[in-house]
This record gives structure tokens, sequence and C-alpha cells, in this order.
């Protein structure tokens, strides 16, 4: 019989159960980072009424490549990469399959006018500003602004160096900066 | 990972609020739960469709192709060890020259069966008969 699953079990516990077979882990590790994938998911552009979907695809997406996880970054930031690896897909199967081009489904991803008006300006604001930025600089914003990862992890998850984490970052924020003013 | 980002990079506060805002409702309404047993269901369909190696379509062409590749290796070595036809030997002073046609057609599935003719005429001894000795054995393997 597995041991019960408890907050203290790691990351690394939990995925070594999961492989082991042990479904409850696999539970474990949904409770524990879904939210935050899906905060991440929804900054990144993805519709709310698709966010079940993405999340799920993005854990299964996770366990089936987790033998390529070494832990040379958190496991949530690996996790959130892998979202935005999903995203993207989803996002060129919907250009795909109602033949919008990728911007306009990003554009139109943020939900209707009224999901806008409820939310603050600033954010309305920023969210239309982050559509605009470059993927990268978009995901090592939210990974480092949202999320509040290190660069080096950051840098890991995304297999570029710290330093670079750190301009794309700066680039982001300027844009951003002059995007809101 | 960190939630107290408090160096340079996070000097312009209301950003960075406003970017940890953002998603939030959103994720707050996500039923964790349900997405959590969807997870487990699909992983478990997507572990029960995948079938041991040996089932796998490669495999199968692979095996296929082996057991095309033996049984022509088998077939071709068949070929080159088969024996050479045996040459059968009529004797010629047996004084056929003599026999009726229906004599001659009733010796002919001797003649097709030369193991069976040669044990024949070895066990019967028929090298030592004579040529009318001969043919009346003859004749009476036709009656």
């Amino acid at each position: 019989m597995p041991p019960p699953q408890s907050d203290a079990a790691t990351d690394a516990d939990l995925i070594a159960r999961w492989q082991g077979g042990d479904e409850d882990a696999a539970t474990a590790l949904v409770t524990r980072h879904g939210r935050a994938l899906a905060r991440f998911l929804a900054a990144s552009g993805a519709f709310e009424s698709d966010l079940d979907d993405l999340v799920q695809d993005t854990f299964l997406r996770a366990f089936r490549s987790v033998a390529g996880f070494r832990g040379q970054c958190q496991f949530r930031t690996w996790l959130l990469t892998i979202g935005g690896n999903v995203l993207k897909d989803a996002g060129r199967r919907a250009a795909r399959t109602k033949v919008v081009p990728l911007d306009e489904w990003l554009q139109a991803a943020g939900g209707t006018p009224h999901d806008d008006a409820v939310a603050s300006e600033t954010e309305g604001r920023l969210t239309r500003a982050l559509r605009e930025l470059p993927r990268l600089q978009r995901e090592v914003f939210l990974l480092r602004a949202q999320q509040g990862m290190e660069y080096d992890d950051i840098a890991s998850a995304l297999g570029t160096t710290p330093g670079a984490a750190r301009v794309h970052y700066h680039h982001a924020v300027k844009r951003l900066k002059e995007q809101l003013q | 990972m960190t939630d107290d980002i408090g160096n340079e990079d996070l000097e312009d506060g209301e950003l960075i609020a406003a970017a940890r805002r953002l998603g939030v409702g959103a994720a707050e309404r996500l039923d964790l739960d349900r997405t959590a047993r969807g997870v487990v269901a699909r992983w478990r369909e997507e572990r029960a469709r995948v079938r041991p190696f040996y089932a796998r379509p490669a495999s199968l062409r692979i095996a296929a192709a082996l057991i095309l590749l033996g049984a022509g290796i088998a077939t071709w070595r068949a070929g080159i060890n088969r024996p050479e036809a045996v040459a059968v030997v009529v004797p010629t002073d047996a004084g056929l020259e003599g026999l009726s046609a229906d004599q001659l057609q009733a010796l002919l599935p001797a003649v097709d069966e030369p193991a069976a003719a040669e044990n024949m005429a070895y066990d019967a001894g028929l090298e030592g008969l004579s040529p009318d000795e001969l043919r009346s054995v003859l004749t009476s393997m036709g009656s």
C-alpha cells in the first residue's frame, strides 16, 4: 500500500510514486500545481473555457516526458514551460480549424468585453500588452513576475542562460511599460 | 521559486502586482478535483492503449519479414541439396522386342518405380534367367 500523500511530500517523491503506478500521486501533483498553471495559461492568452483541457493536456504531456525531467529546475517551472508549448499548439490547431490567423486567435483569447470590463483597467491593458510581446519575453516575464521564479530556474526550463533570461525580462518590462503608458 | 521578489528587477510594483493578479479569477474557478480526475482517467486510457512491443505494427512487420526470409532460405537450400534424378536403366538384353504391346504396357508401371523394380529384380534373381524364362515371368506379371 502506498504511503499517504501529504503536503510534505516533495515533487520528486510524488513523481517517483506516480511512476510506480500510484495514481494518487498524480492527483496530488495536479492539485498542487494546477492552479498556478491555469493562472499562467490565462495570463498567456488562453480562453477561460479552454483552461480545463489545457491544464489536462499539459499534465499528460509532462507525464509522458517526465523521464526527461532530471530536476534541472523546479517541477513547476518545467511544467509551466510545457504549458506554454501546449497553448501554442492549441493556438495553431484553432487557427487551422477556424481558418483564423494565430495573432487573431491570441487577441480573441482574452475573453469577452464583459470580462475585460470586470478586470481592472491596469490588468486589462497588461493582458493586451502581453499579447504583443514575443513568446519568449512573455514567458520569462510571467515566470518571473507572476510566478516568482528565479532566473536560474527559468533559464534551465527554457534552455537558456540566466543572463539571457534576465535580458528577456528587462526587454519585456520595457515594452510593457511603453504599452501601458 | 520565491514569493518575495524584492530585487532591482521588480522595482515596478504596479506592473508586478497586476501581473500577479492576471488569471487569478479564472484559475480559482477551475474545478481542480475534476481536472485531476480527468488527467488520471486519460492517463489510464492512454496506458491501456499502449500495446506490448511484440504486438506493435512495426514488430509484426519485422516478424513477418523474418518469416518470409527464413522460408525463402529454406526453399533455396532444399533446391540446392535435392539429389540427382536416378537414371533408370532398362536392360536391353531382356528380349523386350519380342513382347506384345499389352505386355509392354503392363511392364511400364514397374519401369516408373525404379527402386521397386530394382529390388524386385534383385530379390527375384532374374539375371540368371534365360530369355524364355524372363518372357514367361513378364507374361505372368502382365496377366
